[in-house]
């Protein structure tokens, strides 16, 4: 997909994507959570979420249609991509103050659905976060989760060279929320993190490597812009079909 | 004018559960009856318009109205890019309500003067504005707001408007016409109705322009391409640039018709004082409005 539409952020798609294929298989596999609602805030990680979907058969348009002219599958998160998308999304900060609204809608309509959220540690930059970090414990939305992909790299550098954001943990604990810390490509631990049912809001700090699976991406800033070429996307696939076997 | 539109809401929302009242700490000694008597309705969302707005916008996907309460600009240019994304883009039941229209909060200063709203606002698509007079336009527009679906902006004065349309002539869903000249009409959207009503005393009844209050921008896309006046002019306290007189330039585009707007030329960081004051400042007050229609009456004679 990115390397025929020429489109970045491949490195932030490879993060996040075991947290989606989880979240997605169990609100599909499991019927407890198939009224879960599922946001991807990182709106740029879009073509990680179209390809989660496109595999569940959740989507609306063709997987090759990715930033085609007309196509609805466009660079960042579009709602009419799939019925299973809440939000566009595509500005930074946007995704957790809508699940604060879907969260309190289901607590006034006593749904017990899960509203998940997967923000990038970049989001953690942005005020709306923590406006969002007072407003969830304040309500009790214990049906709300948070998800963060820690993959410790923003748009122009590491985060910790940005704006400092460790300790994470502490910050929501302190807010009133219940944190967990998981591996974010471990599908057991993200599978066991979103089934537990938290009293508080439930905040996961999931580690991950940007880029994840393919080493010459990993940990690199230039894959949060570069497309890859027809040469390295087949060294990305043989390393992935490797571990695969 | 909202205490009308809060007692309106209140009793529309003991009859309709989804309606939620939405406000970003602000309304003291005005929300109370609707919070207290309807709790689960009612939410104050603490100090962050941003957040405030994008969950609206999550309760809206869920089948609510919430309804946002709050100040000029802190529900809309703070909270800008979420009306923009979350609620006109999702094309949500959101209605924004923002409080102290034109120089409403004058001595409070620059950050409440709202005057640059339907400039950025009208730019978004889905986006019903509704800018009343008084609180005969808001009690007339209440109905509209209500059925109305998708994101809406209501701008209010911040009261003491009384009931200056009282004598008008609704002729469109949030249009009000005060008959006068067939050749020369006054169009005007919001509060500052009352300077052109004032205005009039000072010219001879005979000599009249016909005066148009425009309440609700939905109805101006059909009903202005209509209207048949040579000269119209337009006033509003707002800026002049991207306004309401603009707007009404943009229906009028393909007529033969003079226009002259009256507004905020642009708005000035020294000039300070009661609404009063600056609309005498910005040449907006009665005696400011009342030669503009003269100068146009004279041109009317040539």
């Amino acid at each position: 997909m990115t390397n025929r539409s020429k489109a970045s952020h491949i490195g932030s798609c490879l993060s996040v994507i075991d947290l989606l294929a989880v979240a997605f298989s169990q609100k599909t596999l499991d019927a407890f959570s198939s009224n879960n609602e599922i946001l991807l805030s990182k709106g740029h990680a879009a073509a990680g979420l179209y390809a989660v979907l496109d595999a569940l058969d959740l989507l609306k348009e063709p997987l090759e249609s990715y930033c085609e002219d007309g196509s609805q599958l466009y660079g960042h998160v579009n709602h009419r991509a799939s019925s299973q998308i809440p939000l566009s999304t595509g500005s930074l900060g946007h995704g957790l103050p809508f699940a604060l609204g879907v969260a309190l809608a289901n607590k006034k309509l006593g749904n017990k659905q899960k509203t998940i959220v997967v923000i990038s540690d970049g989001e953690l930059n942005e005020g709306t976060t923590w406006e969002s970090a007072l407003v969830a414990p304040q309500h009790d939305l214990s049906e709300l989760i948070l998800i963060i992909d820690r993959n410790r790299i923003q748009s122009l550098g590491f985060t910790e060279e940005t704006l400092k954001l460790d300790p994470i943990a502490p910050k929501w604990e302190s807010f009133g929320w219940e944190v967990s810390e998981i591996g974010g490509h471990n599908h057991r631990e993200i599978l066991d993190a979103i089934s537990h049912n938290s009293k508080k809001p439930l905040c996961i700090v999931a580690n991950t490597v940007k880029g994840k699976g393919v080493t010459f991406m990993e940990n690199s800033i230039e894959w949060h812009y570069r497309a890859p070429s027809t040469e390295e996307m087949n060294l990305a696939f043989s390393e992935i079909a490797s571990v695969e076997k | 004018m909202r205490n009308t539109f809060i007692n309106q809401l209140f009793t529309a929302a003991k009859a309709d559960k989804s309606i939620l009242l939405i406000t970003g700490d602000l309304g003291y000694g005005v929300i109370d009856q609707f919070a207290d008597e309807l709790p689960g309705q009612f939410l104050n969302f603490g100090i962050n318009e941003q957040s405030m707005m994008g969950a609206a916008a999550g309760l809206a996907s869920k089948g609510f109205k919430p309804f946002i309460y709050s100040i000029g600009n802190f529900p809309t240019f703070r909270c800008l890019e979420q009306i923009r994304n979350d609620v006109c883009h999702m094309n949500l039941d959101v209605c924004i309500v923002a409080l102290g229209a034109g120089f409403s909060y004058g001595t409070a200063g620059y950050s409440h003067h709202l005057v640059e709203d339907i400039s950025a606002l009208s730019a978004l698509p889905n986006l019903s504005i509704f800018s009343p007079a008084d609180i005969l336009e808001v009690e007339l527009l209440f109905p509209k707001i209500l059925a109305e679906r998708g994101p809406r902006y209501l701008r209010l004065g911040k009261g003491g408007e009384g009931r200056i349309t009282e004598k008008f002539q609704q002729v469109a869903s949030g249009i009000s016409i005060l008959s006068g000249s067939s050749k020369f009409a006054v169009v005007t959207t919001g509060n500052i109705l009352s300077e052109v009503i004032l205005a009039l005393d000072d010219i001879a009844p005979e000599l009249h322009p016909t005066v148009i209050s425009v309440s609700n921008f939905i109805s101006l896309k059909d009903y202005i391409p209509e209207i048949k006046y040579d000269r119209i002019m337009t006033v509003e306290e707002h800026v002049l640039r991207g306004g309401f007189g603009s707007l009404i330039l943009e229906h009028l585009s393909n007529l033969n018709c003079n226009v002259t707007r009256i507004g905020i030329d642009s708005l000035s960081s020294e000039i300070s004082g009661s609404q009063q004051f600056l609309r005498r400042s910005y040449n907006l007050n009665s005696v400011a409005i009342a030669q503009a229609i003269k100068k146009e009456l004279a041109a009317i004679k040539l």
